[in-house]
């Protein structure tokens, strides 16, 4: 009998730390370890069969079985995914892994499914911060006036407008040599990125604001999902929880390990005390995503951060 | 092979061979694997947009549109001008002209073929009448064009940097040395065939001469600065420099040199139009195609096959050179670069080549494909100017291939012949 | 048949010079705010992609039409006059299915994506994905047209890159 081939897609590389590269290699494991006499999970890094926006629509299309993917690239399919995206809204890995375990999470998953997609599991990539050459951040005062680069995204953008920074998007590609010319003063961007990318090189500081929590969906079409038979369907919900845990606790180890190597590469590094001004500040954003993801789930969420 | 590798090999070499074009080809082949394995219709439709949705491919018109602006406006005439006061007098002084103009030309320009046609329509003619034979002039009009995509800015370069996530600012550094080196060896050309030929030098242009052409000729001799000045100066990144100099060619051509008139735009900007949806229709058709590859391993397996059984660095590059020229001749070169990307990456990878060398190598091979025969983008605009077979002028280019060989082989294996103007 | 296919030839040639002014306008914008005013829109870089996705897929039709697509005629070139009418027709008749799947796979794609919005401006996601449908369209009837109403031998044109 032929094995059911799963495809897997991300867009980053397959390095040993990489937290796309770890959770669809755990995802592979644990599946196989259960059904592996019935199924073939085939891994794809490096945009080998696409950028994020093609992965999700073909997993809506049933032309690209799962991968994993970024939580803003999500909410352009189901735009309810923009509160994971909402500055300052989660305060730990801890809370926010509650969160998303819980109610709020399921209704998101739900909303999803209506849309072809079904979510295994709500990874992570790492708390985004903040790395420039002006000065720390640790008051949103200390952003007025610094040029960062952001990416194409309203809420980004809105959220350096409403903080007095100057955001800037520009494409990926330019952005090592525009702060190595000093075109721009800094960056938000995920810890993990600063190591391999060496902007260590190029940046000063580095503040631990944690503004964004990015969230990394490991997500299956559901058009896949539903030729499954019932003993693969239920190893793949399951292989989809084990995946997820081995796949956090070993972000959080490398986000550890992150911080101590760019220290020891002489970065400064500040961690912001109190962020509550910050979500104060950025209140505009918030209230701008209301419409796109519901009165009642936002309600929900913010009682559940408090 | 599987039914989708043989039909994503064979089934689209028959295809280009039968002579439909290349991205009716490789959007012909997509539907045909889906309706053959029963794949989703809509994977089409979705690949093709997908592949016109990054900021980056926006350069490509822009900088097809800025060489239509410079040529309607006059400012191409005014750099052929200029290089002519200077160098005419020499032996082969008018097929250097050539050479020195694209060169400036390719400033401004991205592209091989817009340069071939820019500054051949004007030379091809004036060469003939001064003695040349015309399928020389026409080789070296279509040789010259090659300076296009290899210096900066160059449409070649944003593609692969696109493709291989790279800076597109650091790879168009990476084109300069060998695309002088090109040029170099293409003056040495003119000049060893203007000698054996007997074909009669032009008188030298005189001091009030050199100066009114200099005049004349300082809004476009500018016009680089514009563009690399503002990419290098952190101002704008490469696809704002190719918007501003559109803007630049706009302004000189309405209201400086008044050659353009607002009612001429709507055919100038069509013009750019149809050269630019010729590069982004196959780019687009060739993503969807790209991911069929990569979902068979295809590339994989080759690249794993490679590191098999090949061991050294200098012999899977001058393996990766040998494939790239046989396929540059029968299939399109910017297809070759989005298709085959990731299996380029890979290999460089594999051997630990800098992924700007990579870069220049494949850009590098890519303008050699543009000129080289049986085709070449700047094959077609030179014989579509000199109204010439492909035989006459595939039999005089050879001599111009050969030095494009030897810039290719030192820019392969001399890494920091490429990488001389890397920041530290 | 003649008319409705010159009349869309002219409005595709109208919508891609239009697309590329925009394209233009919109980032020339971009750079001048971000100088000038020293801040950045929002909206600027997605409107010009939209515009290069329809620059992309209007010149790919019209380019049926205009017959400015590269090709190989390698073998073309060898055949006598009446072997290449026939190969030239069936070539076009090619084009034509390329098409009709192109505009039966955009309408499905546009089907399972309706109803999302884009990432900057929140314009209606059909607005892009309609393109391919349409484009499909395009090449249908233009593929038509030359079946129908052969040139003379086709020749490659000025090409560029
Ligand atoms: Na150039
Ligand atoms: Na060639």
């Amino acid at each position: 009998q032929q094995k059911i081939v799963i495809k897997m897609g991300w867009t980053s590389g397959a390095g040993e730390t990489d937290p796309y590269a770890v959770g669809a290699r755990e995802f592979k494991k644990s599946l196989e370890a259960r059904v592996g006499q019935k199924v073939d999970v085939q891994l794809f890094p490096n945009r080998q069969i696409g950028d994020e926006k093609p992965l999700i629509d073909g997993m809506r299309l049933g032309t690209v079985d799962g991968g994993i993917i970024t939580n803003a690239v999500i909410s352009q399919i189901e735009p309810a995914f923009q509160l994971n995206d909402l500055p300052f809204l989660f305060e730990s890995e801890a809370q926010a892994q509650r969160i998303l375990d819980g109610s709020v999470g399921k209704k998101l998953a739900d909303k999803l499914d209506a849309k072809g997609v079904k979510v295994l599991g709500y990874m992570e990539g790492g708390f985004r911060n903040m790395i420039n050459n002006v000065r720390p951040v640790n008051k949103p005062d200390d952003i007025k006036g610094v040029k960062y680069r952001v990416m194409q995204n309203p809420v980004y953008i809105g959220m350096f407008s409403s903080l007095g920074g100057n955001a800037i998007p520009m494409a990926w590609g330019e952005v090592f040599t525009a702060v190595q010319q000093g075109a721009i003063d800094g960056l938000e961007i995920p810890l993990s990125i600063i190591d391999q990318n060496k902007f260590f090189e190029v940046t000063k500081y580095l503040s631990l604001t944690n503004h964004t929590y990015s969230m990394i969906g490991l997500l299956i079409s559901k058009r896949t999902y539903d030729k499954f038979p019932d003993d693969v369907k239920k190893a793949a919900i399951e292989a989809g929880v084990e995946a997820t845990k081995a796949q956090r606790a070993m972000s959080l180890e490398a986000t550890k390990l992150v911080v101590k190597t760019l220290e020891s590469k002489g970065m400064q590094i500040n961690r912001v005390a109190d962020f509550k001004p910050f979500r104060t500040a950025v209140s505009s954003v918030y209230d701008k995503v209301k419409g796109s993801v519901g009165e009642d789930l936002m309600k929900e969420a913010l009682a559940a951060v408090q | 092979m599987s039914t989708i590798a043989l039909l994503l090999t064979l089934g689209f070499g028959a295809l280009v061979v039968a002579g439909v074009p290349f991205a009716l080809a490789i959007a012909g082949i997509t539907a045909i694997v889906l309706v053959a394995v029963d794949i989703e219709p809509a994977f089409l439709a979705q690949q093709i947009i997908a592949g016109s949705q990054s900021f980056s491919l926006l350069a490509i018109p822009l900088f097809m549109l800025a060489g239509e602006l410079m040529s309607a406006g006059g400012l191409s005439q005014r750099l052929v001008d200029v290089a002519s006061v200077l160098v005419r007098h020499l032996t082969g002084g008018l097929a250097m002209v050539t050479v020195l103009a694209a060169l400036v030309f390719s400033a401004i320009s991205g592209s091989a073929p817009a340069t071939t046609a820019a500054i051949g329509s004007i030379l091809i003619p004036a060469m003939a009448n001064a003695g040349y034979s015309r399928a020389f002039a026409a080789s070296i009009a279509v040789s010259s064009g090659v300076l296009g995509p290899l210096i900066p800015p160059s449409i070649a370069f944003v593609i692969w940097g696109i493709v291989a996530e790279q800076s597109i600012g650091r790879l168009f550094l990476s084109g300069i040395v060998p695309g002088l080196a090109i040029a170099l060896g293409l003056l040495i050309v003119c000049y060893f065939h203007a000698k054996r030929n007997a074909v009669p030098r032009l008188e030298r242009a005189r001091w009030p001469e050199i100066k009114q052409a200099f005049a004349r000729g300082k809004w476009a001799l500018f016009s680089p600065l514009v563009v690399l000045g503002g990419i290098y100066g952190g101002i704008f990144t490469p696809t704002e420099a190719a918007a501003m100099s559109c803007v630049y060619a706009l302004a000189v051509g309405l209201y400086i040199e008044r050659r353009l008139t607002w009612r001429a735009l709507p055919e100038v900007f069509l013009k750019a139009a149809r050269t630019s949806a010729l590069v982004t229709a196959i780019i687009a058709a060739s993503v969807g195609f790209g991911v069929l590859i990569a979902q068979e391993q295809l590339a994989l397996k080759f690249a794993t096959w490679l590191a098999e059984n090949v061991r050294e660095r200098w012999t899977a590059l001058a393996g990766l050179n040998a494939v790239f020229f046989v396929l540059a001749a029968v299939m399109d070169e910017i297809a070759i670069m989005v298709i085959l990307g990731p299996l380029l990456i890979a290999i460089g990878n594999k051997f630990g080549v800098d992924p700007i060398h990579l870069g220049s190598i494949i850009v590098t091979n890519v303008a050699i494909g543009m000129a080289a025969p049986p085709i070449g983008y700047c094959l077609f605009v030179g014989m579509a100017i000199s109204g010439l077979s492909l035989g006459k002028i595939s039999k005089v280019i050879w001599p111009q291939i050969i030095v494009m060989l030897i810039v290719l082989f030192l820019t392969t294996y001399i890494p920091s012949f490429a990488m001389a103007f890397q920041p530290k | 048949m003649r008319t409705v296919c010159s009349a869309a030839g002219a409005a595709v040639r109208w919508s891609l010079f239009i697309a590329i002014a925009v394209m233009l306008t919109a980032i020339a914008y971009q750079v001048v705010m971000r100088y000038v005013f020293g801040r950045a829109p929002s909206w600027t870089e997605e409107l010009a992609i939209l515009m290069f996705a329809w620059s992309t897929l209007g010149g790919f039709a019209l380019g049926v039409r205009e017959g400015f697509h590269v090709r190989l005629t390698i073998i073309l070139d060898r055949l006598p006059p009446r072997s290449r009418q026939i190969a030239e027709r069936i070539l076009d008749l090619f084009a034509l299915l390329v098409g009709a799947y192109l505009l039966w796979s955009g309408w499905r794609y546009v089907d399972v994506t309706a109803g999302s919005t884009s990432a900057a401006i929140a314009y209606p996601i059909e607005l892009l994905h309609g393109m391919a449908p349409i484009a499909g369209a395009l090449i249908v009837l233009f593929a038509a047209e030359r079946f129908w109403n052969p040139s003379p031998v086709r020749e490659n044109q000025e090409p560029a890159a």
